[in-house]
């Protein structure tokens, strides 16, 4: 088949599967809609009054743009060519100057390289703090456009081009990362001795080659730079993209020998309810920095596993398995409301609050929550319907458990009350 | 057919354009490439959300399509980083998109983007780039921001894997 048949097979399955996937009438509209919902935030650049040297400098760089250009510059062209040669003219300066962030953001956009919305938010505050950006973070940044944000998922190449551009800013002196003679074939070799090493050892959840389960992270380390181990190794990660995946690190040479290896097992019947609340915390940890934020949907998917672990003896396990997490009654007071009501007893305007869930009881549901008091914290249990406080307790040493935060009162002390503590003691 | 940026047209004019002449194969490949609906609809916007905030930075020094490529792949590519990603229910197969009413005789096209959804993500990128938008090896290299050499031994790779594939002998060589 030659390029042509190709070229046409693919249109044509493409076109005829995706025939569904048509234009939209009003596709111009809602972006124009969505555009004058926020503000332009690469505008800052235009608006910031340059002093008359830097707009020197700025029209010397895009001239040299406009003369190279017939295509866009890259966004390591940027750093190589232009990034990191500023950052040589200040070493020993940890930022650069919002000047110079300036000049980098237009030269970035002018070539189609779109920071994220959260980058843009940060630049702009240290803008509009008259400060600048750690060169570090800034070039760091810019490698996001393009690599992603996850740097476990960069390939060799990008993490060494990375590396190296740090060092050339002085920031590291050395570079940790190592490129092998032949990339994508030694890499595959690597990660395969890595599989193998842990199927043939460990009990593995899932299937850590499926895409969809496990991201795979591969660095080559220059150990005598900053190793755990001396001279070129090869790191192999396994990242579970579920719940209950493990987390698997394997450490080897290139000639196979295995260095050593990290293993955390997935979750089973075996778990134990602290398990699974650690592998929900890690899973949400990117929306949701702890357990004690989380949404009432995501307490309810936690209960919901920690159900299945097979029965202990554990307070934590015998306080959890009594309690329900309820979807929230449309009549039930809002968290503001029930905020209000402890800070109204406790005699503060202004107040802090963390751990909150709302747990079902034996007539209305409470909002239990933590508040604070100057150094004191008191946990709250308010009726959602009434508004009443069923509880209130100052929090002594004693319980602050991470499961007492997220269970009945009444529960949590029956269960201490009639516990027996039947762990192995070492005398 | 590319609209030269001047001061004649507007920045709405300039979209407008951009969406007629590229929304639906846009909307395709991040198809392709996300496997889900609605998450090319959203990666679409978003496209056309980021060249539009942009228009007054590009100086047509590449083609537009080139820049517009660039800013997609990279939306893409976020969009399957980010944890939002895990949660969607990507079962919505391609068999369970409508069909157009006309059938086509061309079974093997068939099978060829049942495989070509199969790819790894970075063989993925150059064959929808090189077949399906019709880019050069350099202007794919631009897009990716990876060496020519590097995109030319990718899609070899690619319609290598494609052609085991699909068991074919006669498939494409590169």
């Amino acid at each position: 088949m030659n390029h042509e048949k190709m070229r046409e097979h693919v249109h044509t399955g493409i076109d005829r599967q995706c025939a569904s996937l048509t234009s939209d009438p009003y596709r111009v509209q809602r972006v124009l809609n969505k555009a004058h919902e926020t503000p332009k935030t690469g505008g800052f650049v235009v608006k910031k009054k340059l002093s008359v040297g830097m707009v020197f400098a700025i029209v010397l760089i895009l001239m040299t743009v406009t003369a190279v250009a017939a295509v866009l510059l890259s966004m390591r062209q940027i750093v190589d060519d232009y990034a990191v040669p500023m950052a040589q003219q200040s070493v020993g300066e940890i930022d650069y100057n919002p000047e110079e962030v300036s000049i980098l953001v237009q030269l970035a956009q002018e070539n189609g390289i779109v920071f994220s919305e959260h980058a843009m938010s940060n630049i702009a505050w240290a803008e509009s703090h008259g400060e600048g950006y750690a060169k570090d973070e800034f070039i760091k940044l810019l490698a996001y456009t393009e690599f992603g944000e996850d740097i476990s998922t960069w390939t060799l190449e990008q993490q060494k081009w990375f590396d190296d551009a740090l060092v050339a800013m002085g920031i590291f002196p050395e570079s940790q990362k190592a490129m092998p003679k032949d990339p994508e074939g030694e890499q595959e070799l690597a990660v395969s001795r890595a599989v193998a090493h842990l199927t043939a050892n460990y009990s593995i959840a899932g299937d850590i080659m499926d895409e969809s389960q496990y991201q795979v992270g591969v660095q080559y380390i220059n150990g005598d730079a900053d190793g755990d181990y001396p001279g070129l190794y090869w790191s192999i990660d396994f990242q579970p993209k579920t719940i209950t995946g493990g987390e698997y690190w394997v450490y080897l040479r290139d000639n196979g020998e295995i260095l050593g290896q990290s293993v955390r097992l997935g979750l089973s019947a075996d778990s134990s309810v602290g398990d699974v609340r650690d592998a929900y915390v890690r899973y949400y940890k990117k929306d949701y920095p702890a357990h004690v934020e989380w949404d009432q949907h995501v307490y309810q998917e936690f209960l919901a596993t920690a159900k299945l672990v097979k029965p202990s003896n554990g307070r934590a396990y015998l306080c959890i398995i009594q309690t329900e997490y309820p979807d929230i009654p449309d009549d039930a007071i809002s968290f503001d409301d029930a905020y209000a009501i402890a800070a109204a007893d406790l005699g503060i305007t202004d107040y802090r609050v963390f751990k909150k869930v709302l747990i079902a009881t034996d007539t209305n549901p409470v909002w239990k929550f933590t508040m604070s008091r100057g150094e004191d914290d008191y946990s709250f249990e308010i009726d959602c319907i009434t508004g009443e406080i069923r509880t209130k307790r100052l929090l002594d040493n004693l319980h602050r458990k991470w499961w007492m935060s997220i269970v009945l009162w009444e529960v949590s002390d029956e269960v201490d009350a009639n516990w027996v503590d039947d762990s192995p003691s070492f005398g | 057919m590319e609209l030269v940026k001047g001061p004649t047209y507007s920045h709405e004019e300039m979209l407008a354009h951009m969406v007629a002449e590229y929304e639906v194969i846009l909307l395709r490949t991040c198809y392709m490439y996300l496997h889900d609906k609605a998450l090319a609809e959203d990666a679409t916007q978003e496209t056309f959300l980021k060249a539009y905030k942009a228009l007054d930075s590009f100086r047509g020094e590449s083609s537009e399509k080139t820049w517009l490529m660039r800013i997609a792949m990279n939306t893409c590519r976020d969009m399957k980083r980010s944890a939002w990603f895990r949660y969607m229910d990507r079962s919505v197969e391609i068999e369970r998109l409508p069909l157009p009413t006309k059938v086509f005789e061309f079974m093997e096209a068939d099978d060829l983007t049942q495989a070509i959804l199969k790819l790894p993500t970075k063989y993925k990128e150059v064959v929808l780039l090189h077949f399906y938008q019709d880019m050069t090896m350099r202007e794919i290299a631009s897009v990716l921001d990876i060496s020519a050499s590097t995109v030319q031994k990718r899609v070899k790779a690619a319609c290598s894997k494609l052609k085991k594939m699909l068991g074919k002998e006669d498939f494409y060589e590169s």
